[in-house]
């Protein structure tokens, strides 16, 4: 099998997530079990609400301390939802690191870019004078295309698309194994972000390192991305490789999402799929499977029975009723050929 | 030109903030430059109609020098005399330019009591005192203000904050006199661990050679250690009471702006890089909300010149506002005159300071 | 961590160094004894000051003419040791003593003291008017003898020079042409003490006049310093807590009761030469009129008020002379009786019309916290007392003290409430000021009579104590009669030492405080 072929970086089982609210728990991820491959670009796309932030932030720990975080996240063998807080500051930057979708609000406005990314490597390596570290900055950030010059600005001081290469470049820093990059480019104009992908994906092959792309841009995860993970309401709805997904969509939310896609073709003006209804309220959501209120191919089964992420083929997962068996079913269980 | 002690301290310390606006200047953007300009600028009016309305309300306020002075006793030739000497019976405008000219000879008039010295002679021996009680507790204020206002952001909604809270509330609201009497009582007599009134040991006083008679300063200058314990010692009480009444304010505001800072993505981004917690609360939480603060320590100047004049009272202690007090109470007009300036000049020359370094140490104010 | 743990210690170190360096005691063999007030210097100018005060620094610094007999308020030798009057007593002359010696081995001469007492005369000082009254010109025909020429025979002018104006200088102290009201070295004498270092703010520093004439006890202080406190709150607390040793004046009444009850602290009433009084303006109604001044003498209680508002704290005073004075005694006790006595009062203003319809009104003045935060309580007590009849309707008024004393003084209110201290220690100055025709109108009394000026004038220039005892008899039984003013009652003071340091003090009842008296454990 080819996922034998690459090695495993992250493995995620059983995650749950719940944020605990006034209004009650807020169930963000759910039973989540997925892998994420050394090297590999891994995208994480789904509508915005539906718990994909969550899941990066759990990777990380970064979420509030009074949030539910249950199952296991193993990273290079070690279950990071054990670390202590020593552990855990180690581990973040050094083996893990994120790119925030504001690059306006995650530099600190009173700290210049320089001192961003000394202090980055000295909190983990505290012994480096910071000429050393400088020295060692240079190189990246020229790599990264920010000129010289400007690393002694502050934050205010760069434009967007340089500040977001500021944001990499502090996720690079360190060398770490993950980068999670939560809604990288949203807010970069349209030129801008199609250069930066092309810049990110080569950098990318240098340094080896695998990323988490979360987005709600699905178009962007099949110009970048290796694979695909279609999130709904907490739950992974469909994994693959980018080839299976976008060729052979099964889980029906992931079909909805690629009709919903506007083609590049202008002539064809085909009218777009809007998918009826609104992804549910997480601090009540729907029994069964979560999508069942919006799904076309909706069965009696699925508001009553959980269904679970399970290969159909070498390279595809599907949460999906239409796919798997269970005695309460009466339609046929659908199977796909590999 | 005869430079006294007052216009020695007055010249240092203006000679002082000039310097930091010319650093400021050469250093800052065309941005800043343009701001720093404008608002030296605009200090100048500003000056100038304090000056103003201070040598009118002195006129206008119910009393009359002369008969405060002469008394009931006096004859009429007498008060015409003094009237004369006052410069009283010229027209009110010839006493206001007459008035503009000394002030910028610094020439303040002399006391019409006790000897008649120059007012500028007698602010001279008092500011000193003023300086060495304020400044101890403006940093005390602003130093434990702002850093327990971090620690109480810190752990939010914990008891330490709660605790923090109501001490803020209540150092706000303590009477200064009051609080300077409780803390007499407890650590002068019940502890017996620091002494009650008066700047420094007298009998240790009569060996320090007074240069700046900033006690401390002087004791240091001439490695009188003995005399730098005891001014030290003397400050204690003083400082605390005086710092006491404007931790609350810091407080207050350091708490709430480390609590706006921590929630913005900048620091869960620094978490994500493995920053340790205390570091994002103390450097870069509260270096981005020690901005407001700043601003707010030129505002809190005037009020800490209030609580000066109270705490000076309370603990006998020589300066400004123990003089201001005294001079009230003998109708000494013209030296009530000096010190309302000194103190109205002083405030408009720190909060023409405060507003420089706000925006000099704020990257983004746009001028 | 470490390094944390670092800083800590090394803050609590600097913290417990200053504490130390603070409370250790100084290794001195110097016998120093602080002294607190809440007084202030005014002038150290011998030729001009003129407050309680100042003078009490000179005269532990320097010694007049004459001078108090320790203990009491008798005028003695002071520099000059014998002195007679010409025969039509306008010419005074003072041999002075011999041993006179300042603290740098000089020797007094009488050109000294000629120098003062000129500079008082021709310069503009707040004694000025004083000395210009009496003196009309001095000279030392030799070293040991000063010759002074008065204006008006004065039978009292040797307590008259015990004032500090003929206190000695040394040539070019004090500039002749000029006052000096802080001299840059302090000032020097012949007196015990020199003073050392001062500070108007804060601090004087006396130090032992090596060729004090008079030598000092063995347990008498090396050193004394005074030190400046503003309020009585603090000075209590500093007597408390061991800052100073003594505290002097103004303690007040609350501040003394409380200390009263510390252990380790010795409370001790001194002489007192305040009174206070009531101002009944002549100048205007209703009090022009003598049956009502009467009347409000009859109905007036000073023993209530003692005892209810003041609770001892000070005593009645049936004279404007207080006791110890010549010729002092209960003039208005033996006119009006002790207590209240309302029938004779209702006599009186029944014979000057006022009836049950046509009540005497009038305002009464006090301010409401020069003299303590008890005189409204006074003014409350004082007004029932007058109300005691229905024929007197009293306005109770309050005025803050700088307006109020002006108007008390200068003819505005028609009756109000003043203190007196006396400036040289006789009986004439605590009578002429308030009876004297001329003083009496600047005093805001307006009262005139031929009979009360002859007495007074007589009794001032009149040499013989006898004659003067009887005249000033004569003239407080007039005063009382007409009821020139109300004299309410006088003033004690207190001094609060700690046993620790201090064995006693010894102040006078003239309120005089000789600092080398003072006996240290
Ligand atoms: N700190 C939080 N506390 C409570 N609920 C939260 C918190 N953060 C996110 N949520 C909720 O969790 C769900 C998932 O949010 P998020 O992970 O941000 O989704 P996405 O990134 O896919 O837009 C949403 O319903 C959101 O309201
Ligand atoms: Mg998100």
């Amino acid at each position: 099998m080819m996922d034998n072929e690459k090695e495993v970086l992250v493995e995620i089982r059983d995650l749950d997530v719940r944020y605990k609210t006034r209004l009650g728990p807020v169930s963000a991820v759910d039973d989540v079990s997925f892998d994420i491959f050394q090297g590999e670009i891994l995208g994480l796309v789904g509508e915005s609400g539906c718990g994909k932030s969550t899941m990066g932030k759990a990777l990380m720990r970064l979420l509030p301390p009074a949030t539910d975080i249950h199952g296991k996240v193993i990273f290079d063998g070690a279950d990071v939802l054990t670390f202590s807080e020593d552990q855990l500051r180690d581990f973040r930057g050094r083996r893990i690191s994120m790119i925030f979708q504001d690059p306006m609000t995650s530099l600190n406005p009173v700290q210049r870019i320089d001192n961003h990314l000394v202090e980055t490597i000295q909190v983990h390596e505290p012994d480096t004078k910071e000429t050393d570290a400088l020295s060692r900055i240079r190189g990246l950030v020229e790599r990264l295309g920010i000129q010289k010059e400007r690393i002694e600005d502050f934050p205010h001081q760069l434009s967007g698309g340089m500040r977001q290469r500021v944001m990499i470049s502090l996720g690079l820093v360190l060398n770490p194994s993950l980068i999670i990059a939560d809604e990288a480019t949203t807010s970069l104009d349209v030129i801008v972000e199609a250069k930066f992908l092309d810049e990110l994906r080569e950098i990318l092959d240098e340094f080896g390192v695998s990323i988490l792309v979360i987005t709600h841009n699905i178009a962007l995860v099949a110009e970048l991305a290796d694979r695909i993970a279609v999130m709904y309401a907490g739950r992974i709805a469909e994994l693959g490789s980018i080839y299976s997904v976008f060729d052979n969509p099964l889980h029906p939310y992931t079909k909805g999402l690629l009709q919903s896609v506007p083609s590049i073709k202008l002539d064809e003006r085909e009218v777009l799929y809007k998918m009826p209804g609104e992804p549910p309220n997480l601090t009540h959501p729907p029994p069964g499977c979560r999508f069942h209120p919006r799904c076309p191919e909706v069965m009696p089964i699925c508001s009553n029975h959980t269904p679970s992420l399970l290969h159909v083929t070498s390279k595809q997962m599907v949460n999906c009723w239409l796919y798997q068996d269970h005695p309460e079913k009466d339609q046929p269980t659908i199977e796909v050929a590999t | 030109m005869n430079i006294s002690p007052l216009s020695g301290i007055c010249l240092g310390s203006l000679g002082i903030a000039l310097l930091f606006i010319i650093f400021a200047f050469l250093r800052g953007s065309p941005g800043l430059r343009s701001y720093i300009l404008t608002r030296v600028v605009l200090t100048l009016p500003m000056v100038f109609i304090l000056v103003t309305v201070i040598f009118f309300i002195m006129r206008v306020i119910p009393g009359d020098p002369v008969t405060s002075q002469l008394g009931p006793r006096g004859t009429e030739a007498q008060r015409e005399h003094m009237r004369e000497q006052l410069g009283l019976n010229d027209p009110i405008m010839v006493q206001y330019v007459k008035y503009l000219g000394k002030i910028v000879r610094l020439d303040l008039g002399t006391a019409l009591v006790l000897g008649n010295r120059p007012i500028v002679d007698e602010l001279s021996e008092r500011l000193p005192a003023t300086i060495e009680l304020t400044i101890p507790a403006m940093v005390i204020a602003v130093g434990f203000g702002v850093l327990s206002g971090a620690y109480a952001a810190q752990h939010r909604k914990k008891g330490v904050d709660y605790g923090l809270r109501l001490f803020s509330i209540a150092a706000y609201s303590i009477p200064v006199f009051w609080l300077g009497l409780i803390l007499q009582v407890v650590f002068g007599i019940g502890l017996n661990i620091a002494p009650i009134a008066g700047r420094i040991d007298p009998v240790i006083n009569i060996d320090l050679n007074r240069m700046t008679n900033i006690l401390t300063l002087d004791a240091l200058l001439t490695g009188n250690w003995r005399a730098l314990g005891s001014a030290l010692h003397h400050l204690f009480l003083p400082s605390l009471a005086l710092a006491t009444v404007l931790t609350g304010v810091f407080l207050r505001l350091s708490r709430i702006n480390v609590i706006e800072s921590l929630v913005e993505d900048y620091i869960t981004a620094g978490r994500a890089r493995g920053i340790r917690e205390r570091v994002l609360v103390y450097r870069h939480a509260l270096s981005n909300a020690l901005i407001p603060i700043v601003t707010l320590i030129g505002l809190q100047f005037s009020v800490l010149l209030a609580g000066a004049i109270l705490t000076e009272t309370t603990f006998s202690w020589p300066g400004m506002g123990l003089y201001l007090v005294e001079r009230i109470g003998q109708r000494d007009y013209t030296a009530v005159q000096g010190v309302i300036l000194v103190f109205a000049l002083s405030v408009a020359v720190i909060s023409l300071l405060t507003d420089i370094i706000y925006a000099f140490i704020d990257p983004r104010v746009r001028y | 961590m470490k390094r944390h743990k670092l800083v800590l210690i090394a803050s609590l170190l600097v913290i417990a160094a200053v504490v130390l360096a603070g409370c250790a005691p100084a290794e001195e063999e110097v016998k120093t004894v602080i002294i607190g007030v809440t007084d202030e210097i005014s002038s150290l100018d011998f030729s001009d000051a003129y407050s309680t005060h100042d003078w009490e620094l000179m005269r532990n610094v320097n010694v007049p003419l004459t001078d108090y007999i320790p203990g009491s308020a008798e005028v003695g030798p002071g520099i000059a040791e014998s002195w007679e009057v010409s025969a039509d007593g306008m010419s005074w002359t003072f041999h002075l003593s011999d041993g006179w010696k300042y603290p740098d081995g000089s020797e007094l001469v009488a050109a000294d003291v000629v120098r003062t007492v000129e500079r008082a005369l021709a310069l503009d000082g707040d004694i000025h008017g004083v000395v210009e009254g009496y003196i009309a010109g001095i000279e030392a025909p030799d070293d040991r003898t000063v010759v002074i020429d008065l204006v008006n025979p004065r039978g009292d002018f040797p307590q008259i020079v015990s004032m500090a104006f003929t206190m000695p200088a040394q040539e070019g102290v004090f500039p002749a042409d000029e006052l000096v009201f802080f001299p840059e070295e302090g000032i020097v004498g012949v007196g015990p003490w020199q003073m050392v270092d001062y500070d108007p703010a804060e601090q004087v520093v006396l130090e032992r006049n090596p060729n004090y004439k008079k030598g000092f006890g063995p347990d008498a202080p090396d050193r004394v310093i005074i030190r400046y406190f503003e309020d009585a709150t603090s000075m209590s607390l500093a007597v408390e807590n061991g800052d100073i040793d003594i505290a002097w004046r103004f303690l007040g009444i609350p501040e003394t009761q409380r200390l009263a009850g510390i252990p380790g602290l010795s409370v001790i009433t001194t002489g007192g030469g305040g009174i206070r009084y009531l101002v009944l303006n002549e100048n205007r109604e209703p009090m022009s009129d003598k049956n009502v001044r009467q009347a409000l003498a009859y109905l007036l209680d000073r023993d209530e008020i003692v005892d209810r508002v003041m609770q001892g704290t000070v005593d009645p005073l049936y004279t404007m002379v207080p006791p110890g004075f010549m010729a002092a005694g209960e003039y208005f006790i033996d006119r009006y009786g002790a207590g209240a006595d309302v029938s004779s009062a209702e006599d009186l203003l029944r014979a000057s019309g006022y009836s049950e319809d046509n009540p005497l009104a009038f305002d009464l003045w006090y301010p409401p916290e020069h003299y303590g935060t008890h005189a409204a309580q006074i003014f409350q007590v004082l007004e029932q007392q007058f109300e005691a009849t229905p024929l007197i309707q009293v306005n109770l008024q309050s005025q803050e003290w700088g307006t109020y004393v002006k108007a008390c003084t200068a003819d505005e209110y028609q009756a109000c409430y003043l203190g007196w201290f006396f400036d040289y220690p006789d009986t004439s100055n605590y009578l002429d000021v308030f009876a004297e025709s001329a003083m009496s109108d600047d005093m805001g009394i307006f009262y005139a009579s031929e009979t009360m000026d002859d007495l007074l004038h007589t009794a001032g220039s009149e040499s013989d104590p006898a004659v003067r005892e009887s005249l000033y008899t004569d003239a407080q039984e007039l005063y009382a009669e007409d009821v020139v003013t109300i004299p309410m009652h006088f003033e004690v003071e207190k001094v609060v030492f700690r046993d620790e340091t201090v064995s006693s003090v010894s102040i006078g009842p003239a309120l005089i405080f000789d600092y080398e008296l003072i006996v240290m454990k």
